[in-house]
């Protein structure tokens, strides 16, 4: 297949398949599945505030880690 | 952050997991500066409010947070500003970890992009223990200093570039999973607050 100018001067923003698992940690839907997982786990632990909390903390910090 | 902390930046891979370590403590310190000075404000509340109506009165506090998270260009009490970039190339990758993660840890002194970190100060001070408080705020710094990893196994600035993709961090979909993922956070400490307030 022919390759456009601007093709081959594009950045390369897709990720490669070997980056795979630490491009997650920058990744929308890990982080709304890991939501979900969390706070399956924490309804299944009957966890109260500090569950909730914890579980909030951690998912503000990762979603605070990268800008819109 | 993983941008300016990956291991090209720092040397080597052990110089790079040391820069994330001192990253995570500043964050932690940061993140402890904030919760005492809500704390503090909550404390001097609760002389005038009785404890049960105090989640309460913080609850007007969220709403702005919450409709500038749906995308609503409402005023929040966050600087909008970046990190200061020229810190970079007048200090060491180390010291640069810890101030970054001390600025980024107060949380106030950037950007906003979750409602759940005012959600998560503002509950903090109903927290029983100081353990379960600092296991909290550990959550949180554990939380920012995650995104690190993106840099896992790159040698160049280049690779950890190539590993951010713009396409997934910039789309629709992706934005709205951040936005439900924010304010479900949210929701979820909101609710677990006002059900304790309301048995107290």
């Amino acid at each position: 297949m022919n390759q456009t100018a601007a093709e081959a001067t594009a950045p390369r923003l897709r990720l490669r398949p070997s980056s795979w698992p630490a491009a997650a940690a920058r990744n929308s839907y890990v982080l709304l599945a890991m939501f979900i997982a969390l706070v399956a786990l924490g309804r299944l632990a009957g966890g109260g505030l500090t569950m909730a909390l914890a579980i909030g903390a951690l998912v503000a910090g990762w979603l605070s880690s990268w800008s819109p | 952050m993983a941008l300016t902390i990956n291991p090209a930046g720092s040397g080597t891979r052990g110089r790079w997991l040391a820069d994330a370590g001192s990253f995570f403590a500043g964050v932690l310190v940061g993140a402890l500066i904030s919760a005492a000075v809500v704390m503090g404000v909550v404390g001097l509340l609760s002389l005038l409010v009785p404890g049960a109506w105090l989640p309460l009165v913080l609850l007007p506090l969220v709403v702005p947070v919450a409709l500038r998270e749906l995308g609503l260009q409402v005023p929040v009490p966050y600087r909008n500003q970046q990190v200061p970039e020229w810190w970079r190339s007048v200090l060491p990758t180390g010291v640069v970890a810890l101030a970054y993660g001390l600025m980024l840890g107060v949380g106030f002194a950037t950007l906003f992009v979750t409602s759940a970190h005012l959600v998560v100060l503002l509950a903090l001070p109903f927290v029983g223990s100081a353990w379960a408080l600092l296991g909290v705020v550990a959550a949180f710094a554990a939380g920012k200093t995650l995104v690190l990893y993106l840099a896992e196994g790159t040698s160049s600035h280049g690779d950890v570039i190539a590993r951010l993709s713009v396409a997934e961090s910039t789309s629709t979909p992706s934005r709205w999973a951040r936005r439900v993922t924010g304010l479900g956070a949210s929701a979820l400490i909101l609710a677990t607050l006002l059900h304790l307030g309301s048995l107290s």
